[in-house]
């Protein structure tokens, strides 16, 4: 048994390497800004002995010199507010549109009061998520591509920003609760309400509401922030083109009527989106849809009157601007400009002479904050070149001295002519900086994977079972990971005593350097059974090299932006392809055969028969992938119709009657999926009994399945009924206890894996099994053991189920991981985890069907493209499911499902969008030893279509015999498991690669940087699940020996 | 090339013609295999309208496209096959059945068949990439690599018959 255990422990080391080389490499490449911790300060000059025109002459003293406060500011955040959705739109097409000229106030003001309005673009920098924006809002700073994973864990924000640098003078913030966690304890007075609910369009609207006038007529503060997320949600939810938008839309423009009509006389209203919304009402990306979002400005006096360049306003150049109105220091890190006709003149003409002195110094003490801001960073990382400092150097210096000598208006304009260029210099410097990548650390990670990928292939395929068992039996492991655990400590104490500058990195580096050494010693040992084995393996058949020819496409496919793009349908093709490969293949064979005895007519029909079957059998796979088709998800670039039910959100479906017809199929379909599993297993025998998985078996699926039923329809009722039916938390309680039950479940199913009924001894046995009248035989049988008193009492001990004891464990985890991955899918997707279903068993038949004919002496061993055809299934069904690799398509509906929306913790919905995700690499990884099992199976459930050349009575023992020959069986599966992580290794390795050489490609931020972050996050997810399919393995061994044992005593 | 070949098969059928003397049963016959011609290739024509669709093509769209690229391929592999083999022959090509080991012309009507749909396969790779050109719309490059394959199997055949030609020759002399 501790041999199982090494196995399982030299799988889990070399997961470990290839998940230390993964992390290695993405630390290097996903690179993060340093956030300087300095905070701005400045001198406040309140008196009004302070004379600005005589402060410029000397900038270094203006530059720290903060003025007045010109007026109070009202910040409404409105969540996603495009800037399709505020301009007005004058064509007649408009009128019938949900989202066009549905915002009238701000076209109104515009055109009665132009001196008091403004309405920009608002250009967002990508990654267009709330959290980023609001980041990049208060900061001022570019955002990294990174920062996008933390859009979950909202940490608070460390750098200087505008909330930090006006907490003294008083902030009151309502609404969007992401604000309080990004700056705890900096608000005089706070309203959050819980933003992630996207279901709930209205309450946190409803919030701001009822609070802002309150809080409005209040003098104490100087920034009122209010962040309503409706219209965002109702993206979210309906996307752009539906009724419900024009509702939110409209109270929106209610809210800022009421905001304008109660503004007192110092106060100005600045109305923003902080991202836009495809058409479908997601965001995350960087499309026109998504980064045009909104500016609209309003104030009482009007506005300083400025001939702005564009109507196009950078976010960043928000906090300057708020920063000049407010009168505090411009935070430390900004890196936007000032936006002039944006702050209120002094004057009620606002003509620009009477404030020129106060503009001047605002733009000047921008430069100079910026300036500040670049010397110190780039005295701290040498990341910018000379010259770029250089030529920013003298940019600066030219705009020092002309700040002394400005008099005229002339010369103003030619200031800030300059002023521009420089930020405009300034920006472009910054953002090309900081796409940098530490090549050391990605070529690090690179060479760890390779090696350990290259090592571990040759282990893998070059020593022979007998020599890896004693490899296995040898101190060899101990040894092995002591030396992991010594290396680890090494870097930790090292670590603390400052002699090391950075842990992780460099422990996973090392650890992984120090069991490369020891495989590689591990291999020369080995070398002669390797090459001996590779000589005989000279002879490979035709199969194999097409095999390995689709592997490789898979593989270069992943270096064309254009095929990542087009990943599902390639992958879809490769796989009908493989099926169809297969299929000649066993025909081939076949009628090989058939030539060879053609005299025995009685064979030659039964081949044909299994001919037929296994067409049926390829031929309901590739339709059931074809099928698939129609649950993909667009991505932005993708110019293809998508199917019907591609957004896939409740709602979005506006016809009432496919929307029933869709709940009805997948209702059906769902049922189906359990019955089937429930007469495979009753006919196996594993249903009988009173065992705790047996139990679990037979009742659990079906509780949860009619849980999900109901859920589904509670949440396609129309909103009037669903109130009168059930509130939100009885709704939700359905899904909670389906994942209560799955849990339980499958922790019953790792407890007690076994579900075998052994018949107890003393009493009568009957056994029916597998009849069809039942009841005449039972009568027969009792007549018969009643009248015959003496039965000979040593018969064998009857147990049910015990030919499958292994298949059913892994059948019944399946059958819960399936139901788990459905209901998280949602209704419409779910009915593709059926699809996938189909596919997994039709590979597993023609597995069976091909082992028991061909098989010459093992059958244990899983030939390779039967290996690929599930690797490659358990990569197609991410796309088969309704996913693609990028940030906006992630179903972030699934961590609303049964938890309503209410989460205190993010590790809750980060697990139910795992699952969400990589649902497919986790049900093939558990269910990966099926592959080794299921010729055992086949061979007992249809002792007919399976003809074995050999070990005929053998094989009617069915997987006992996988018991009996445990090494081979062990050995096997250790192979299949190294050779399945193996596969995703090298495609992750695949995409590494292509990272690294496009690495200044075009599209890396969008295509291939998160096709990598998406590929390495499946390799994580089934590294992990192939090795708790391992464990299960050894519990499921453990406990026949256990039964076993407990049999033979009790003979 | 192919009547060349063609050459050894025919005297077989040339005897059992002769056979067979009376006229109507041979126009008969011609008629039936007419007939089972026109089938064979409407229901092989259907088979591989359908195996295309399942490889990916559009189903509620692009009928005329899909349908191009079937009658391609069935003017390519089925058509020719049948002419030399007969239809009961070349169907049992087309799956992949083993007729005669050795027989030069099922040779090269098998490579023929092999390289057309590899080429057809071949063809697929070119239309997901992002150039923007006209002839990646759909069928074209499956089309052009059915063509291309075809033609590739003939030089194949010419290489490997060359020799055997050569033979032939001296044997003549």
């Amino acid at each position: 048994m501790s041999k199982l255990w090494n196995y399982l422990i030299f799988q889990g080391w070399m997961s470990y390497l290839m998940a230390a080389g993964l992390l290695v490499f993405t630390s290097g490449f996903l690179l993060n800004r340093v956030v300087r911790p300095e905070r701005a300060e400045c001198n406040y000059c309140t008196n009004s002995d302070c004379n600005v025109e005589q402060l410029l002459q000397n900038p270094d003293a203006a530059a720290t010199t903060c003025l007045k406060r010109k007026s109070r500011v009202v910040l409404l955040v409105v969540d996603a507010l495009k800037y399709d959705f505020a301009r007005w739109h004058n064509d007649n097409s408009s009128a019938s549109s949900y989202h066009r000229n549905k915002l009238p106030i701000i076209h109104e003001l515009l055109q009665n009061q132009p001196m008091n309005s403004r309405l920009y673009k608002f250009i967002a920098d990508p990654p267009t998520t709330t959290m980023q924006r609001l980041k990049g809002l208060t900061t001022g700073s570019l955002p990294t591509f990174i920062d996008i994973g933390s859009n979950f864990a909202a940490e608070s924000i460390d750098e200087d920003n505008i909330v930090d640098q006006n907490t003294a003078k008083g902030i009151v913030f309502m609404g969007d609760d992401t604000w309080t966690n990004l700056f705890p304890g900096k608000f005089k007075r706070q309203f959050p309400s819980p933003s992630f609910n996207v279901w709930d369009l209205d309450s946190v609207d409803k919030d701001v509401r009822y609070r802002i006038f309150f809080e409005m007529k209040k003098e104490d503060w100087s920034l009122l922030i209010a962040h309503v997320l409706g219209i965002d949600h109702c993206g979210h939810k309906h996307g752009a083109n539906h009724p419900e938008m024009a509702r939110k839309l409209n109270d929106t423009n209610t809210l800022i009527r009421e905001i304008i009509e109660s503004l007192e006389e110092d106060m100005v209203l600045f109305v923003i989106g902080d991202h836009g919304m495809t058409e479908s009402g997601d965001h995350g990306g960087d499309s026109k849809n998504e980064i045009e979002a909104a500016i609209f400005v309003y104030s009482m006096v009007p506005l300083i009157k400025y001939n702005s360049p564009s109507n196009i306003m950078n976010q960043i150049d928000l906090v300057p601007t708020l920063a000049s109105i407010l009168g505090t220091p411009i935070p430390f890190s900004n890196l936007g400009s000032v936006r002039l006709d944006l702050i209120p003149s002094s004057a009620k003409n606002g003509k620009l002479e009477d404030d020129l002195w106060y503009l001047l110094h605002s733009v000047w003490r921008n430069i100079a904050q910026t300036k500040k801001y670049l010397n110190i960073y780039s005295a701290d990382t040498y990341l910018f070149s000379k010259e770029q400092l250089q030529n920013l150097e003298n940019i600066y210096n030219y705009l020092f001295d002309q700040t002394k000598s400005i008099t005229t208006i002339e010369e103003f304009e030619s200031f800030i002519a300059n002023s521009q260029n420089y930020f405009k210099l300034l920006k472009e410097t910054c953002s090309e900086v900081w796409v940098q990548f530490d090549s050391s650390l990605m070529s690090k990670g690179l060479l760890l994977m390779f090696c350990a990928l290259f090592f571990f292939y040759l282990f893998i395929t070059g020593i022979p079972e007998s020599r890896m068992s004693k490899i296995f039996q040898s101190s060899f492991l101990q040894f092995s990971i002591l030396a992991n655990l010594i290396t680890a400590l090494t870097m930790c104490v090292l670590f603390f005593f400052d002699i090391l500058e950075e842990f992780k990195n460099t422990t996973l580096f090392s650890t992984g350097a120090v069991s490369i050494v020891l495989l590689v010693i591990l291999i020369a040992k080995n070398w002669d059974v390797i090459s001996l084995s590779w000589y005989d393996c000279r002879k490979i058949k035709k199969l194999i090299y097409i095999t390995r020819v689709i592997l490789l496409l898979t593989i270069c496919s992943l270096f064309s932006n254009s095929y990542i793009v087009e990943e599902d349908r390639a992958l879809s093709f490769l796989i009908v392809t493989l099926f169809w490969l297969l299929m000649f293949n066993l025909r081939k064979k076949d009628t090989n055969e058939s030539l060879e005895r053609k005299t025995k007519l009685f064979l030659k029909q039964q081949t044909k028969s299994n001919l037929k079957i296994i067409i049926i059998i390829v031929l309901v796979a590739c339709i059931s992938i074809r099928l698939s088709y129609y649950f993909w998800r667009c991505r932005e670039e993708h110019q293809r119709v998508c199917s019907m039910f591609v957004i896939s959100k409740t709602g979005s479906i506006t016809s009432d009657n496919l929307e029933r017809i869709l709940l009805a199929i997948t209702l059906i379909i769902l049922a189906l999926y359990i019955t089937i599993i429930r007469l495979w297993l009753q006919n196996c025998g594993n249903l009988s009994g009173f065992s705790p998985s047996v139990l679990v078996g037979q009742y659990c699926p079906v509780v949860i399945g009619v849980c999900m039923g109901c859920y589904w329809v509670l949440q396609r009722l129309p909103k009037f009924l669903k109130v009168k039916f059930a509130l939100s938390w009885q709704v939700n309680t359905l899904p909670n206890i389906v994942y209560a039950l799955s849990l339980f479940a499958i922790l019953i199913l790792y407890y007690r894996p076994l579900s075998i009924f052994l018949l107890p001894k003393k009493k009568e046995s009957i056994n029916i099994y597998q009849d069809e009248n039942v009841v005449p035989r039972l009568f027969e049988k009792i007549k018969e053991s009643i009248y015959r008193k003496n039965v000979d009492v040593d018969q064998t001990p009857i147990v049910y189920g015990l030919g499958t004891a292994y298949s059913a464990t892994f059948i019944s985890l399946s059958v819960f991981l399936v139901l788990l991955y459905s209901l998280l899918l949602g209704d419409i997707l779910s009915s593709s985890t059926f699809l996938m279903f189909i596919c997994c068993a039709s590979v597993l038949g023609l597995l069976a069907i091909e082992r028991c004919k061909n098989a010459n002496t093992e059958l244990v061993e899983v030939p390779t493209p039967i290996l690929l055809c599930w690797f490659l299934i358990a990569e197609y069904f991410f796309y088969g499911t309704g996913h693609q690799p990028t940030f906006p398509t992630i179903h972030w509906d699934a961590a609303f499902v049964g938890t309503g929306g209410h989460f205190y913790a993010n590790l809750l919905p980060a697990i139910l969008i795992g699952i969400n995700t990589f649902g497919s690499h986790i049900i093939l990884g558990a269910t990966l030893p099926l592959l080794v099992i299921v010729p055992f199976t086949f061979y007992l459930v249809f002792p007919k279509l399976a003809k074995v050349k050999f070990l005929e009575d053998d094989m009617k023992r069915g997987e006992l015999l996988l018991f009996e020959q445990d090494s081979v069986f062990h050995a096997a599966v250790f192979s299949v498991a190294g050779k399945y992580i193996l596969l995703h290794g090298i495609r992750t390795f695949g995409s590494m690669l292509a990272a690294t050489i496009h690495c200044r490609h075009l599209m890396v931020w969008k295509i291939f940087a998160p096709k990598l972050i998406f590929e390495g996050l499946g390799l994580l997810v089934t590294l992990s699940s192939v090795l708790a399919s391992f464990y299960m393995v050894f519990r499921i061994d453990q406990q026949m020996e256990h039964l076993i044992s407990r049999m033979t005593k009790g003979r | 090339m192919f009547p060349m070949f063609h050459s050894e098969s025919t005297l077989i059928t040339k005897t059992e013609l002769r056979t067979s003397s009376r006229y109507k049963r041979t126009w008969s016959k011609y008629m039936k295999e007419i007939i089972k011609f026109l089938l064979a290739g409407f229901l092989l024509s259907v088979i591989y309208y359908i195996v295309i669709i399942l490889f990916g093509a559009p189903v509620f769209m692009r009928h005329e496209e899909t349908t191009m690229l079937t009658a391609t391929l069935i003017t390519l592999t089925f058509i020719p096959a049948s002419f030399h083999l007969g239809v009961d022959g070349a169907i049992e090509i087309i799956t992949g059945g083993q007729l005669q080991k050795g027989n030069v012309l099922i040779d090269a009507l098998k490579t023929n068949i092999q390289a057309t749909l590899l080429g057809t396969w071949l063809g697929a790779i070119v239309i997901p990439l992002d150039w923007d050109r006209p002839w990646q719309a759909w069928p074209i490059p499956c089309v052009l690599g059915a063509l291309l394959g075809y033609t590739v199997a003939h030089f194949i055949t010419l290489v490997k018959t060359l020799p055997m030609l050569r033979l032939g020759k001296k044997v003549h002399r």
